[in-house]
């Protein structure tokens, strides 16, 4: 467990040090929050039933998915780690007398969490003071907001789980790089990053609220605007909590397993 | 003009030596913009239209921006990459060759993977085409192919801003990138749906509401010739203004060693 702070710790201060690609990659999210929103808005206005979501909770949705997006979204790669497993300098990685699956798991929970610090005050604090119909809502209920922060939590063990899994195939393919395309492409619909899974088909929802994308940023940003009401949170956070225990074990065991095929040519 | 063909020849052939990486950057390179489309398509399945634009009017946007972007990818990668020529003194190269800079540049990397998504803007601008039932006429035609190279002009032009802006911060582009990445994602729906403020902006200064919707509106029939007719020249003004930019930016161009 110390280990695993100060690997995290030592992840964190670099990305504390990326200041201006934040503030650079701030304005980019606010433009694409702006974007998203004024499209939702015109196609709300002429909405013919209920679509599933209110237009004032979509917009809060969307200014947490902004600003925790370098927290939830599976594009935030380490390319450091994905090259090592390919050119064999993984070898490196073993010679420590650590579980490299600990190792790569503190790292990538430490990349993610100062990556969002750094950007998501100036995104939350700017969307509460938006002109009305814009505006980050505050959260439904005191309850709501502890269960929306223990679900993102889950949900990050979740989305670095998903993506320690995906580098794994590294060992079995050579290049991981194609597999990561496929995952991406699919892993965003099912995200709900595309669109969110509330204004998805209704006969699908059943298969993407059972999968394990869906608690990766819907469910919790869900249960902060209340769009998902507190009585029924506990059944997707049971859910969400089979998935941030399964997807780890499964990696250890994956990751383990290809350790003890892997050849490591050269000397 | 000949010595471009030349470029372009050698870079598809250089390409084709590596086939199964080629047929699987195609496909990969293909997903981004199906997964656009699929957006619309979702969207229009919860909802019926979009401030009166049912879905095949949308996709007739959707197809010009589309077309424009991926014809830009291919054929301005060049540009895409100016911080690494930069970076790497491959350009100082080029300037001491008796041979356009502009053309050098373009002809530096040609994109032929990204081709595919191309494919995607056309099915989605045919089949909008066939769904609406449009009465055509030669000025409809004109303003069509008009559109399609309109499209192309406004993200090449953003593509020449992205350089001008190479020479003098070397790095960090981000203004760019979402004038390209965020104006391709706002023009894929018709402007109109935009607040004022922010159509103003995509119509007359970074005009992509000229390439795509008034165009579509005159060839639907909703709208008369007169705004489409000028909408070829704030293309082309644009893009004449951006590469007048690259110009002067290359004018205080002081190597990187």
């Amino acid at each position: 467990m110390r280990l695993f702070y100060s690997v995290f710790l030592m992840r964190f201060k670099t990305g504390l040090q990326y200041r201006v690609a934040a503030l650079a990659a701030m304005g980019t999210q606010f433009f694409f929050g702006f974007m998203f929103i004024m499209i939702y808005r015109a196609f709300y206005k002429n909405a013919a039933a209920d679509p599933g979501i209110p237009l004032d909770q979509l917009v809060s949705y969307l200014w947490l998915n902004q600003a925790f997006l370098y927290w939830v979204a599976i594009w935030v790669q380490d390319r450091e780690t994905m090259d090592i497993i390919r050119s064999g300098g993984v070898a490196y990685e073993l010679a420590r007398p650590l579980n490299l699956y600990t190792l790569w798991f503190a790292k990538f929970v430490g990349q993610r969490v100062s990556g969002t610090l750094l950007r998501f005050l100036p995104i939350i604090t700017v969307a509460f003071f938006l002109p009305e119909g814009f505006r980050l809502l505050p959260p439904v209920s005191v309850p709501a907001f502890l269960t929306f922060f223990l679900s993102l939590v889950l949900g990050l063990i979740i989305v670095v789980s998903f993506v320690l899994l995906i580098y794994m195939t590294g060992f079995y393919t050579l290049s991981s790089s194609g597999f990561l395309s496929f995952a991406l492409f699919f892993s965003d619909i099912f995200t709900g990053q595309y669109v969110p899974l509330a204004l998805m088909p209704i006969n699908l929802q059943p298969v993407f609220y059972a999968l394990p994308f869906a608690y990766i940023s819907d469910f919790p940003f869900r249960v902060y605007t209340g769009s998902v009401a507190l009585g029924e949170a506990g059944r997707g956070l049971l859910i969400q909590l089979g998935w941030a225990v399964a997807l780890p074990l499964l990696g250890y065991f994956v990751l383990n397993r290809a350790l003890k095929r892997a050849v490591i040519q050269g000397g | 003009m000949g010595l471009y063909l030349k470029y372009l020849s050698m870079h598809i052939k250089s390409a084709m030596e590596y086939r199964v990486s080629f047929m699987f950057l195609f496909i990969t390179a293909l997903l981004n913009p199906l997964g656009n489309l699929a957006v619309v398509w979702f969207m229009f399945w919860r909802f019926d239209n979009i401030l009166g634009w049912r879905m095949d009017e949308v996709m007739l946007v959707f197809g010009l921006t589309y077309i424009g972007f991926s014809l830009a990818e291919v054929f301005g990668r060049g540009l895409d990459l100016f911080d690494r020529l930069i970076r790497l003194g491959t350009f100082d190269r080029m300037l001491v060759r008796p041979r356009s800079i502009v053309l050098q540049v373009l002809g530096s990397e040609f994109e032929i993977t990204r081709i595919g998504r191309c494919a995607v803007g056309v099915w989605a601008l045919v089949s909008a085409l066939d769904s609406l039932d449009i009465s055509w006429s030669t000025g409809k035609a004109a303003a069509l192919a008009f559109a399609v190279v309109g499209s192309f002009c406004v993200f090449v032009a953003i593509l020449f801003l992205r350089g001008a802006f190479c020479f003098i911060t070397v790095e960090g582009m981000e203004l760019t990138n979402i004038l390209f990445d965020g104006g391709r994602e706002t023009a894929r729906y018709p402007i109109s749906i935009y607040e004022k403020g922010f159509a103003f902006f995509f119509t007359f200064i970074v005009p992509f509401a000229c390439a795509n919707y008034y165009p579509a509106l005159y060839i639907m029939g909703k709208a008369a010739a007169f705004p489409a007719a000028l909408a070829p020249a704030v293309c082309a003004a644009f893009l004449a203004v951006c590469m007048l930019l690259f110009r002067a930016g290359m004018g205080r161009y002081a190597s990187t060693g």
